[in-house]
């Protein structure tokens, strides 16, 4: 759909044909919880490092397919860390080597003490 | 003997719930792997994420209801709430946080409901987490299109002669619903009527409980 204002953002879902409003309450987990803590934290006077202005525009551009296949919480989280990379404050590299610091330490764990 | 020697009950006779742990996903390592790395460069601290999650935790629907229990109760701060719910709020002692808050009274002809059809705005600072189908497709999509079915889905039916009026949030911008007083709550003090307000109350989807069930 277009107007005079160009073409329609992918989350501009108003008026959209869509199905049931799924009725169900999700717990929030607590790994969503750290997300939004640290976005928080981001945002806040102090730092000013990444606003949610600045997550939105990461969720509402980083392509539809991401946008439509990851749950709230891990759009944000893939926003927040565009953001971070941009502005220089992680790099690509320091998360991949982190990650894979993370799936180490954390499959290790199955063998009995 | 109904209870004895079976692996899959307790000693009281309860199932044991099955452990819950599974591989983290890939976006839970992340999670980790960006709350370490900035904990490390010193951006913040675990202590500060911990004090985050106990504020965010904090927050929840009774500090709504409080707000409309007083405006149906205070006629100074029912206007004050109206003119700029942003203030009114604040000198309660709520933390709202920078965004605009704008209270929408529900009156006898005219019926608000809330909904953030661009994202999942919400007055999260007074109210606490947006239940899930807030942030659902289907309720951004069809609220601004077909309320008065949305509505009805939620068990809110009103009558042709009722306004409805569909109100869209914006990052900077967000709504709360002063629900209608119920009637038969003459002479009741401000804490037993916020006992009757509703999450959803706030949000449009929803009526405060009856007085007769409270």
């Amino acid at each position: 759909m277009e107007n005079d204002k160009g073409p329609k953002g992918y989350h501009d879902v108003g008026g959209d044909p869509a199905g049931d409003i799924p009725m169900v309450d999700l717990p929030w987990l607590h790994w969503e919880k750290q997300v939004e803590a640290i976005r928080g934290l981001l945002g806040d006077g102090t730092r000013r490092i990444v606003s949610l202005d600045e997550v939105r525009r990461g969720f509402e551009s980083f392509g539809v397919e991401k946008y439509n296949t990851l749950s709230f919480y891990r759009r944000r989280l893939a926003a927040m860390t565009d953001v971070l990379i941009e502005k220089g404050i992680v790099s690509r590299a320091e998360l991949d080597e982190a990650i894979e610091a993370g799936t180490l330490r954390w499959t290790d764990v199955d063998t009995p003490p | 003997m109904p209870h004895d020697h079976h692996d899959h009950m307790s000693p009281s006779g309860h199932p044991y719930r099955p452990d819950d742990d599974h591989p983290l996903t890939y976006w839970q390592q992340m999670e980790i792997a960006v709350r370490e790395l900035l904990i490390e460069k010193g951006v913040t601290t675990a202590q500060e994420i911990s004090a985050q999650i106990d504020a965010m935790d904090a927050r929840n629907p009774a500090q709504g209801a409080a707000v409309v229990a007083r405006a149906w109760t205070d006629p100074a701060f029912r206007a004050d709430l109206l003119q700029d719910a942003s203030a009114a709020t604040r000198e309660m002692g709520f933390d709202i946080g920078p965004m605009r808050l704008i209270a929408l009274e529900n009156t006898a002809d005219e019926h608000n409901v809330v909904v953030c059809t661009l994202c999942s705005c919400y007055p999260r600072n007074l109210l606490g987490l947006p239940p899930d189908w807030y942030k659902s497709r289907a309720y951004r999509s069809r609220t601004v299109k077909e309320p008065r079915k949305v509505l009805a889905e939620f068990g809110v039916t009103l009558p042709d002669t009722t306004t409805v009026r569909v109100h869209d949030s914006t990052a900077d911008m967000r709504y709360v619903v002063i629900p209608a007083r119920p009637a038969g709550t003459e002479g009741w003090s401000a804490d037993a009527l916020a006992a009757l307000v509703t999450r959803d109350s706030m949000i449009g989807t929803g009526l405060p409980k009856s007085p007769d069930t409270a």
